[in-house]
């Protein structure tokens, strides 16, 4: 971008393509880069906070995504979905820190055919708490922590291959088949880890759980 | 009664408490910091590996016939930088390129050449003074070797066009993670 071009707006308000295109340059606009930063920092934490379980893990996850989008800054893509391309960059880093300590687990493929026959299409995919709540942001505070270590312990149990499902499917908003084109399995395959995760999840939201979000000892 | 929470309105409740609880954000100089490879920190290393790496002849020791090569592919030049430098040939067992994703197994020939749980592979070639792309390549069964990492844009269609049995338009330098 040359410095006529260079618009006159607060570098916080550019668009994501002006501050790719400064942090592309040699050397990269580290005010361009702080920016980026800021916009992008807290949904990528989110994010790499439901993938990893883990508030250390997911800092760190987060922080190394960013080494790797500079270490490719200048193949990025001043037009292309930004968000979308860092929120794929911490998922692939995540897959590949747990590929090593991944093992057979409850969603080893070998055991998906009976779990389809097993979840029927009517069980839905909701978690049973005490209340109906349209609204989880109203609980009162305490049953909000309480809640949320509840979800904490039952992403923690899940394997690390299920919690970028549920990413993927649920904040992400891809479908099945979307998942399966990018990780070269099956709709079908996709469906299956996605049911057996959410089984697991209502397993371990057992009584305790629902006691502890109604506010009673559990 | 419906008593179900749905599972995404859940995820997205603790994902928006994960955001409120974020800690600050690095500063940019310190990601770039952080971000700079090996081969960045210490140029004058690079350049030297670089150098004796181009001299490694493309099949140099391997008296192999046609037919085999084709079932075996071709031996790629490597250098692997742990205490010192050893040349030696990595032969790629598995390449593909699915959605920008690049995925390769290796193994790496040569007995003197003791086996990592990791090495951070370098991708060079002979027309470039820097790296084409760095991955990290994991040890996994058989002692091969798996990359697996999302490949600069401009390399996307010339490497997604490889086989095994294809001499890879690159060279290797591999260095242990425990010695970064």
């Amino acid at each position: 971008m040359s410095d006529d071009s260079r618009p006159s707006s607060p570098i916080t308000e550019w668009p994501d393509a002006w501050l790719l295109a400064a942090i592309r340059a040699e050397p990269p606009d580290v005010s361009a880069l702080d920016a980026l930063v800021a916009r992008y920092w807290t949904s990528l934490y989110a994010r790499c906070t439901l993938l990893t379980a883990n508030s250390e893990t997911a800092s760190d996850l987060a922080q190394e995504t960013w080494c790797r989008v500079l270490r490719a800054r200048r193949g990025l893509d001043p037009h292309g979905n930004f968000s979308a391309y860092i929120a794929r960059i911490a998922t692939n880093i995540w897959r590949d820190w747990s590929r090593s300590s991944r093992r057979a687990g409850p969603l080893a493929d070998h055991r998906l055919a009976s779990l389809d026959a097993e979840l029927g299409v009517g069980d839905g995919d909701t978690v049973l708490l005490r209340d109906a709540l349209s609204d989880l942001d109203a609980l009162p505070p305490e049953e909000q922590v309480a809640l949320r270590l509840d979800v904490d312990r039952v992403l923690a149990g899940l394997s690390p291959r299920a919690r970028e499902v549920l990413v993927s499917r649920y904040i992400d908003g891809e479908s099945a088949a979307e998942i399966g084109t990018r990780l070269g399995r099956t709709e079908q395959t996709i469906t299956s880890w996605i049911r057996e995760a959410i089984r697991e999840i209502r397993q371990q939201f057992g009584p305790s759980s629902a006691a502890r979000t109604r506010g009673g000892a559990p | 009664m419906n008593r179900g929470v749905p599972i995404e309105r859940l995820l997205r409740w603790r994902h928006g408490q994960a955001e409120a609880d974020a800690p600050p954000a690095p500063s940019a100089e310190h990601l770039l910091e952080l971000a700079r490879g090996w081969w960045e920190r210490w140029p004058e290393r690079f350049r030297a590996q670089l150098m004796r790496l181009r001299q490694m002849p493309l099949a140099y020791g391997y008296a192999m016939s046609p037919s085999e090569r084709d079932r075996r592919g071709h031996p790629v030049p490597t250098l692997v930088a742990d205490a010192e430098d050893v040349e030696t040939y990595t032969r790629v067992t598995y390449i593909n390129v699915r959605e920008a994703r690049f995925r390769m197994r290796f193994q790496v020939e040569g007995a003197a050449i003791r086996p990592h749980h990791a090495f951070d592979a370098i991708f060079v070639s002979d027309a470039s003074e820097s790296p084409l792309c760095a991955a990290l390549a994991v040890r996994s069964h058989a002692d091969e070797y798996r990359v697996d990492v999302d490949l600069p844009g401009h390399l996307v269609e010339s490497w997604g066009a490889l086989r095994v049995t294809d001499q890879m338009p690159f060279r290797m330098i591999l260095r242990p993670t425990d010695a970064l």
